[in-house]
Formats: structure tokens, C-alpha cells, sequence
């Protein structure tokens, strides 16, 4: 029997209700529904870094907002250690799962010095007592590479490598024992992107964090991944240990952004796209498979009628993938609905 | 084959007058393109690559100065030019494709009679020609049901799809030259890999050059037959992609490839360059990169390094075959 997961997630829906208005109701019409995570179950083991990937809308920001507690579950339930999160969480179990955000340069109260931004959070959850926050300060900068006057200067005054080493040692400084980190490097410059990805897996082994890296750079999750989860529309369409989702991917998604990826070596790409058309809307869903419209192995009536679960192979009890032929012969491509109907 | 290049860049310089002194954000850059050939102009924020584009076009911002330099275009000179030849040449001869597909589109006309424009304006054809050739361009670019587009605002479309539109508007005028600035970035990679591919099919059926800026080495290297590293202002590098990327000659250009985690080579660690690039308004004497850089010896720190010619390729550093050598060692791409 494995260990039980730190973090689960059972079942977790966050919709979004649009265009409720009263002149809408009126009419009689139905307000619409933006489903961003939309039946979603998720596990992290203590000390793994799991890599959620997937395309802007997926959902993928939303699912890690709805773990840190910041959006509100539909329905489905986070669980921490076994015991349920609940929508409002108290100081303490917010302390234990914490964020780094995207912008490092919208993310840090530009009025507040580092000092002062450390300290706040100290103070305010009683991290260590009141006498002790300068020195914890000290060691939180020192931490993330910075040196000790960096706790002085506003964060205007750093780099964006740097700021973002500020927004790691803030989430931090609540000793928290999962790390939510979204898109943590893709504001910044390649050449400082690697010393902010390097620190990251330095901490995740001195400080035993778990982590879960939302991005959607492959290469980087590659690197610094034990486990990925990808999503699309809502939904973990294959999750697998790294090396088995670059080297056998099961669903066609996933083997489509894979090929998607431009590579280093020159002369690499070939002349046929990836994953023809574009992500349908996560207020239309498609019924049947959510992929299936951009699918070249779609087989009617099943995958356009037939929801797949996602279902670990044979044999592969980590690896799961959500298609009706992830694990079966895959039926000849063929040209998918989407660029058919455009014809 | 020796043909005059399509575009000709000799010692470029773009300069923001600051109340410190004067921002050189280009600083003596050259390169050239030859006719249905692809360039790459690779390099960090800040190290001049978009300003360089811009000037090109006399598209820079109203604080910079094109200070120096000499920019020809299909045997016409850009520098100096008067409006009346800047206007002749843009959208005919050298259009641009900009980053952000929302913001280069008029919200408020429809896609189909922003597309029409240049034919009309430009090429004189009446309405309804512009028109039907609006459709025929839109459909050159992948768009799906182009009579029904035409009529959609830029708000309608997907992130994608405008920037086809955005790439119709710059075919239109039908240009020998195609000016990129990061086209890609704004985009998902599906989506990406669906633009880079109509480009380069439209590269190869049209015959058109393009310019392709971008902070993205992999973009680069899929896109483009030649590229031009730069860094604070300079070209550091220049050469075939193949002969570059497979062996750098510039310590920044080796620094830059090996920090990319690549989808390929799966490295223990990413190796970052230390430090950060330079303030432009007073970089570093001797060679700009020589703070950074691992290779750097006395000689770097003094006198300006010159572009060195290496045979069909050039670099802007003294101790080029050191950092070729070391890029052997450990080949930074992987083998074909």
C-alpha cells in the first residue's frame, strides 16, 4: 500500500457564472457557465514535484488558486494529510500550502521593503516569536541567494530574477510544506530563467517541499519534474511519471504538444501541424471527448458520445490517460472535425 | 551564389538622450538578409534586437534617435529618407508583423476591410477587387470560411486567428520583405506551432524575406537559416543557425544556449549566465560581455572587441576558439 498522498484532489469543480445580469433573467435566458476546472482529481506525495501543463484556459492557474484556497470549489474537496480543506480556511491551514505567482513585478507591494513585507508575515501568524523575526528575515533572504541589504530596498530595486527570489522567500517565510508555484519563470529572461528554476529544485530537496509547478513550457517541466499532469478544458487528460509522458504518450493531446514544441536543434520542424484548429470554449464544451473535434484518431459515435475516464494502463498503475484508445491499437489519423468543417 | 542582399545593415545606432547621458540601445549593429531568406535576431530584453527592427522601417519611438548608420532595402536608403519614401516603402516593399495581434488591429472595423486597405490605398484596386483579394489573402493564411470572417471584428477571433489576420495585412501590399517582432510570444504553443509553420510555407510559395525577432533560441532555430545573437546593443555573433548553435564562437551566444532547458537533452543543471546585462547608458569598457563571462582574460576589459571575420560566419570575441572548443566538449543541441 503506497503511502498516503500530502495533497488530494477529489472531484474539484470551479465554475464561474457569467452574464447572470437581471436583464437576462428577465428574458428568461440561462446564465452561462464557465467551467475552468471541471471534475479534476489530483495527488501529491510529499517531497515530488508535479508539473501541471497545459494551454492558456485549460484551467491549470484556477486548479492551483482553488489548492492555495484562493478560489472557491464548486463542488470537490481539497484534502491535506487526509483531512478536507475546508472553503474558508483558517490561519493555520492556509500557512501549510502557500504561492509564488507569475509577475513577480505586480506580485510585491511595491511600497513595502523586503523587510517589512517578511517581517508583516512573521508578526501577523506568529511564525517565531516577536524577538527572533529580524534574525528569520535575515535567513530568508540568505535562503533564496540574496545578500542581507537586500531586506532594505524596495522591490522596484531589483531585477526580475531577483523579485522573484523575494516572492519564493515570502512564501517561505510561512514554512509552508506544499509550494504552489505558477508559471514562476515565463516573465523572465532565459539566461535568469534557469538560476530561478535551479533554486527551486535546491529548495524542494534541503527543505523536503512539495511542489506543484504550473507551466507551460515542456522543456522546463522536463527538467525540473518528477510527475506531470496534463490539462485540457478543465480536465487531466494523462498523468505519468516525466520520463514516460516524453518518451510514450498516451493521448493524442499530449503527443500533439509534445510535437508543438519548438527544439533547440535546428531544422527539426516538419511542415505538419501539431494540433490543428483552436481550443473550443470552456463555456461550449464539446460532448463526448473535450478533444475529440481536434482529434486525429476521433472515431464516431464513440468519442463524440463517450466521456473517457482517465484510466491507468495495464500494467501502469502511474500512468493514466483519459482516451478510448490510450491503451488499445489507436484507429488510422485522420483529418480532424475541426479543419474538416473549414473545408 | 553572390547577390546583392535584400536588406543591408551597416552600423546601426539607436539612442534615447537621457538626463544621465545618452541610452545607446543599438550600438554599430550590422547584418543583412539575402532575397527569400530567413534571419533570426536573437537576444534578451534590453539588448536592442526590437529597436534595431523598428528603425529599420523608421518606426521608433518618438524619444529615440536614429543616430548613425546605414539601413538599404531593396537598393533604397533608409537612413535619411524622407516620408514620402518611408511611406512608399512600407506595407509595399517591408511590412511588419508585431507581437501583440489585439493591439495591432483596429478594434472597431471589421477584419475583412482592414485586410483591403493596402489594396485599395495602395495598389489601386476598386472596393470590390480589394475585397475579394482581402478573401483570397485571408484564406492564404489558414483562414477557415473567409467570407464570413471578413465580417468579424478583431474581438471575435481567437488570439490565433487575428494573428493570421495580421499576417494578411502584411501580405498585402506584397512585400518582398516580412518584418517580425516576436509573433509568436503572445501565443499558446499549439497555436505557435500552427503560425511558425504558415510562415515558413509562405516564406518558401512567396519567395518573401523575413526578419524574425525573437527571445526564443527554439523559435529561432526552426524558423530561420541564419541568426544574429545580440547583446546590449551589439551584434555579438552572426552565421548559419546550424554552424551556431552547433558550436558557438561567442561565450554569450554558448551561455545562452546551455541556460535553455531543451526539450532534447535533458541536462543534471541549467547553467545560468551570472550577473546581468550591462546599462547601456555606461556598459563596460573592452568587450560588454566581459563581466559575465568565464572566458575573459586581461585583453577583454580594455579596448573595444571588433566583429572577427571566421569565414562565413562572424563573432565579437578574442577567445573564440576557446568557447568553440568548450561547446564541443559538451554540445550544447543535440545530434541530428
Amino acid at each position: 500500500m503506497p503511502e498516503q498522498p500530502l495533497l488530494e484532489v477529489r472531484g474539484l469543480h470551479v465554475h464561474f457564472p457569467l452574464g447572470g445580469g437581471l436583464g437576462a433573467r428577465l428574458r428568461g435566458r440561462e446564465a452561462e457557465v464557465l467551467r475552468a476546472v471541471d471534475g479534476v482529481d489530483l495527488e501529491l506525495a510529499r517531497g515530488e514535484t508535479l508539473g501541471l501543463v497545459g494551454e492558456s484556459g485549460c484551467g491549470k492557474s484556477t486548479l492551483g488558486r482553488a489548492i492555495v484556497g484562493l478560489d472557491r470549489p464548486t463542488a470537490g474537496e481539497v484534502r491535506y494529510a487526509g483531512e478536507t480543506l475546508p472553503a474558508d480556511r483558517d490561519r493555520r491551514e492556509r500557512r501549510r500550502i502557500q504561492m509564488v505567482f507569475q509577475d513577480p513585478y505586480s506580485s510585491l507591494n511595491p511600497r513595502m521593503t523586503v523587510r517589512q513585507t517578511l517581517a508583516e508575515l512573521l508578526r501577523v501568524h506568529q511564525v517565531v516569536p516577536r524577538e527572533s523575526v529580524d534574525e528569520r528575515c535575515r535567513e530568508l533572504v540568505g535562503l533564496v541567494g540574496l545578500p542581507e541589504r537586500a531586506l532594505d530596498a524596495h522591490p522596484r530595486q531589483f531585477s526580475g530574477g531577483q523579485r522573484q527570489r523575494i516572492a519564493i522567500a515570502r512564501a517561505l517565510a510561512l514554512e509552508p510544506e506544499v509550494l504552489v508555484a505558477d508559471e514562476p519563470v515565463s516573465a523572465l529572461d532565459v539566461s535568469v530563467q534557469a538560476t530561478v528554476l535551479n533554486l527551486l529544485e535546491e529548495l524542494r530537496a534541503r527543505l523536503g517541499l512539495t511542489v506543484l509547478l504550473i507551466a507551460h513550457n515542456m522543456a522546463v517541466v522536463r527538467h525540473v519534474c518528477d510527475r506531470v499532469a496534463v490539462m485540457y478544458l478543465g480536465r487531466i487528460v494523462e498523468t505519468a511519471p516525466t520520463g514516460e509522458v516524453f518518451t510514450d504518450p498516451r493521448h493524442p493531446y499530449t503527443q500533439g504538444l509534445l510535437r508543438a514544441v519548438p527544439r533547440l536543434t535546428p531544422g527539426q520542424a516538419g511542415d505538419v501541424v501539431a494540433v490543428a484548429g483552436d481550443p473550443p470554449s470552456p463555456i461550449h464544451l464539446p460532448a463526448g471527448c473535450r478533444f475529440h473535434p481536434r482529434c486525429p484518431i476521433a472515431q464516431e459515435p464513440l468519442c463524440s458520445s463517450e466521456d473517457p475516464a482517465l484510466a491507468a494502463g495495464p500494467e501502469r498503475p502511474a500512468h493514466r490517460a483519459a482516451c478510448h484508445f490510450a491503451w488499445r491499437p489507436a484507429p488510422a489519423a485522420h483529418v480532424p472535425e475541426v479543419v474538416e468543417e473549414a473545408l | 551564389m553572390s547577390t546583392t542582399p535584400l536588406l543591408r545593415v551597416e552600423d546601426l545606432r539607436v539612442e534615447f538622450p537621457l538626463a544621465r547621458g545618452v541610452l545607446r540601445a543599438v550600438d554599430g549593429a550590422s547584418f543583412s538578409v539575402e532575397a527569400g531568406q530567413a534571419l533570426g535576431l536573437v537576444g534578451e530584453s534590453g539588448s536592442g534586437k526590437t529597436m534595431a527592427l523598428r528603425a529599420l522601417l523608421g518606426l521608433l519611438p518618438r524619444t529615440a534617435r536614429l543616430a548613425g548608420g546605414s539601413i538599404e532595402i531593396d537598393g533604397v536608403q533608409v537612413v535619411g529618407a524622407g516620408e514620402a519614401t518611408l511611406r512608399r516603402l512600407r506595407g509595399r516593399t517591408a511590412s511588419m508583423v508585431f507581437q501583440e495581434p489585439m493591439t495591432a488591429l483596429n478594434p472597431v472595423l471589421r477584419v475583412g476591410d482592414q485586410i483591403a486597405e493596402t489594396p485599395m490605398v495602395r495598389l489601386g484596386l476598386s472596393r470590390r477587387k480589394a475585397r475579394e483579394r482581402a478573401i483570397e489573402l485571408m484564406r492564404m493564411v489558414g483562414i477557415a470560411d473567409p467570407v464570413r470572417r471578413a465580417e468579424a471584428y478583431p474581438h471575435e477571433l481567437s488570439g490565433g486567428m487575428r494573428q493570421r489576420v495580421v499576417i494578411a495585412i502584411a501580405l498585402s501590399g506584397e512585400p518582398k520583405l516580412l518584418l517580425c517582432d516576436e509573433p509568436t510570444t503572445a501565443l499558446d504553443v499549439t497555436i505557435q506551432d500552427q503560425i511558425l509553420k504558415l510562415l515558413a510555407g509562405l516564406r518558401a510559395d512567396l519567395g518573401v524575406s523575413v526578419v524574425f525577432v525573437s527571445h526564443d533560441l527554439a523559435v529561432i532555430a526552426q524558423t530561420c537559416q541564419h541568426v544574429a545573437v545580440m547583446y546590449a546593443g551589439q551584434v555579438v555573433e552572426q552565421g548559419p543557425i546550424e554552424t551556431v548553435f552547433r558550436e558557438p564562437h561567442h561565450p554569450y551566444t554558448l551561455g545562452l544556449l546551455r541556460s535553455v532547458p531543451d526539450f532534447d537533452v535533458v541536462r543534471e543543471h541549467l547553467s545560468a549566465i551570472p550577473g546581468l546585462p550591462p546599462d547601456l547608458a555606461s556598459p563596460p569598457p573592452g568587450c560588454r560581455f566581459h563581466p559575465r563571462c568565464a572566458f575573459a582574460r586581461t585583453e577583454c576589459t580594455h579596448d573595444p572587441i571588433p566583429l572577427l571575420d571566421l569565414g562565413g560566419r562572424t563573432a565579437r570575441c578574442l577567445f573564440h576558439e576557446e568557447c568553440a572548443a568548450e561547446a564541443r566538449r559538451e554540445p550544447v543541441v543535440a545530434r541530428a
